[in-house]
């Protein structure tokens, strides 16, 4: 009971933030709703019972990216006038009609019996052993070559950002 | 916490209707308020001993004006920051300048719950105790860049940036550190990382005794509570365990933004920081969580390094009640004549050497029976985890007063030269002891 009540809750929010993210027009403020956003989404996974994904979520997301991301912003110290630099009307119906009309499309797939809460307290706990366990026995060599795959992704950017220097 | 509350439920007829979601949330909030007044107490205590501990290094004598030895000096304290005006900064941007304190202190609140206080006993035990601890330290840095920037203040500002980078920066090696010692444990339970210290020393899992209702739900692996220190994980590869212990002390100091590490805050260069244009309570808030930062770092450091609740050796009362006795007799030997004195402080030695003999676990006091062995462990182990922590706090406020600020290249220098590489080589070396001796 208390866990629907909390998943609700915790997806409406995640929805709110993340719509309050795109619409804000000063930098900082929506960093700060995309922190919240990726909190409550972390609240999200706690309540399918997730408990080791949603503190590395949180972990890895507010706790390293998004502080770097808004040192970033707070470094570059935006101005008003750059902020306030607004888009065409055309371009305004645009943002607004391609989420609405990605939403229809997935919300027109669900049937009514695919939104049953009660599900949520049937889940099975998985257990930090078992997501280590997974990832070090069974997927070993996908979870490496991701690993590689990043470090590539790094100094490929390091590399990109170079040349322009 | 919830075992405790179920125990209640299940126990207490007059809940028999009610739904269980109802006494869990009002014991929850029962408990939230329990803490969140004891951390305030902790830290106007803290600001206390800080000031003691300041006028000592220096030769003064510090606060001593308000109740004997200036021992209200910190309530006193608290009364002025309630009552002192609540400015906001006329270009600073409203509502983040008066949200980020509540998020620093939420960040360092939250850490509380997961701390193993007393065998068996957390506000929420946790499966991932020690990654939830590191997650939500970790939203302080939040509150602190949210607190730098709305300010609209340079020094503030720069405070903030600065502040931020360090934690960042110093993640890093604490990381690696708590990584090592995870090896050793195996668990990141941080109950169990205690409970399964076994009476020779040996790592174990833990397990529960059947006992009758309120003292079941203290049960634990009581008999490893003679197992000494050297059962503690510090002792388990000892070159390695005292350098990752020293890394991660160096890093708490960093983390927590103390000397010779507060950058951030740096007076001399910065005004105060983060925090220059706060006042009245919401500057308080920020000092709050820093007490409470110093002692989740200071718990952590005492779960994973220095046995959390065990008591640190193993004498029975018996031995030690005559031996304290005749130390303390000799003591004062030398400075009175009077026999009254001399057998007052034989008996005070005495007496000192049965509270010890009691702490460290002497099954045969008479009161150990009248209690019950397990309330008596509870006990035993509060008192334990939390000297132990202190005495780690106490050290922070020590080093405060003797060592100088470092630079903010020197502080950086450190953390990526020297403790990042040292923590990779440690966490190798512990890994192959662990693979060779497992």
């Amino acid at each position: 009971m208390l866990r629907e009540l909390f998943f609700v809750a915790a997806s409406l929010l995640a929805i709110l933030t993340a719509l309050l993210t795109v619409t804000r027009k000063n930098p900082i403020y929506a960093t700060f709703f995309l922190i919240s956003h990726l909190i409550s989404i972390a609240i999200l996974i706690s309540t399918l019972k997730l408990y080791y994904l949603s503190a590395i979520h949180i972990l890895v997301y507010t706790g390293a990216i998004m502080i770097l991301f808004l040192f970033v912003v707070m470094l570059l110290n935006l101005k008003e006038e750059e902020l306030e630099k607004d888009f065409s009307i055309h371009l305004k119906l645009l943002y607004t009609l391609a989420p609405i009309s990605v939403m229809v499309i997935i919300v027109g797939q669900l049937k009514p019996q695919d939104i049953n809460l009660s599900k949520l307290s049937q889940l099975n706990v998985i257990s930090f052993e078992n997501a280590t366990k997974a990832l070090f026995d069974k997927y070993f060599l996908a979870f490496e070559i991701v690993s590689a795959l990043i470090i590539l992704a790094i100094i490929g950017s390091i590399l990109i950002a170079k040349k322009k220097v | 916490m919830k075992e405790f509350i179920e125990h209640l439920y299940n126990e207490l007829e007059f809940l028999e209707g009610l739904p269980f979601i109802i006494p869990f949330i009002i014991g929850s909030f029962i408990l939230a308020f329990i803490i969140i007044n004891f951390i305030a107490v902790f830290a106007g205590v803290c600001t206390y001993i800080e000031r003691k501990v300041a006028a000592r290094i220096q030769a003064r004598v510090g606060p001593y004006m308000v109740g004997p030895h200036g021992i209200l000096q910190w309530l006193a304290d608290a009364l002025k920051l309630l009552f002192k005006e609540d400015t906001v900064p006329e270009k600073a941007d409203k509502l983040l300048f008066k949200l980020a304190p509540f998020i620093v202190f939420a960040g360092s609140f939250a850490c509380w719950v997961a701390l193993p206080l007393a065998p068996a006993f957390s506000p929420a035990r946790l499966n991932i105790g020690i990654l939830y601890i590191i997650a939500f330290g970790s939203s302080v840095i939040l509150g602190i860049l949210m607190a730098g920037w709305a300010s609209s203040s340079k020094w503030a500002l720069f405070g903030a940036m600065r502040s931020a980078a360090q934690i960042v920066s110093y993640e890093v090696p604490t990381g690696l550190t708590i990584l090592a010692m995870l090896l050793i444990t195996g668990t990141l339970d941080m109950h169990n990382t205690i409970a399964q210290i076994n009476l020779d020393g040996t790592i174990s899992g833990g397990q529960s005794q059947g006992l009758p209702f309120p003292l079941n739900y203290f049960s634990t692996n009581a008999d490893n509570f003679s197992a000494g220190m050297f059962s503690w994980y510090i002792f388990r590869y000892p070159p390695f365990t005292f350098i990752a212990f020293i890394i991660i002390y160096i890093c708490a100091l960093a983390e927590t933004n103390r000397v010779p590490f507060d950058i951030p805050e740096a007076e001399s260069e910065l005004v105060s920081g983060y925090h220059t244009e706060y006042s009245g309570m919401r500057f308080s808030f920020f000092f709050l969580s820093e007490y409470a930062n110093m002692f989740v770092f200071s718990a952590i450091i005492t779960t994973l390094f220095l046995g959390g609740w065990l008591p640190p050796f193993n004498i029975t009362g018996s031995l030690l009640a005559p031996a304290c006795g005749i130390i303390l007799y000799m003591l004062v030997k030398g400075k009175t004549t009077d026999p009254a004195n001399r057998f007052i402080a034989f008996c005070t030695g005495a007496g000192i050497g049965i509270f010890l003999g009691v702490l460290s676990g002497d099954k045969n006091y008479w009161f150990a029976d009248y209690l019950g062995i397990q309330s008596l462990r509870f006990i035993e182990g509060l008192f334990w985890f939390f000297t132990k922590s202190f005495g780690l706090v106490i050290l922070m406020m020590w080093l405060r007063w003797t060592i100088p600020r470092y630079r903010v290249d020197q502080l950086m220098e450190l953390c990526w030269k020297k403790l990042t590489p040292l923590a990779f080589i440690n966490l190798f070396c512990i890994g192959i002891l662990e693979w060779l001796y497992k």
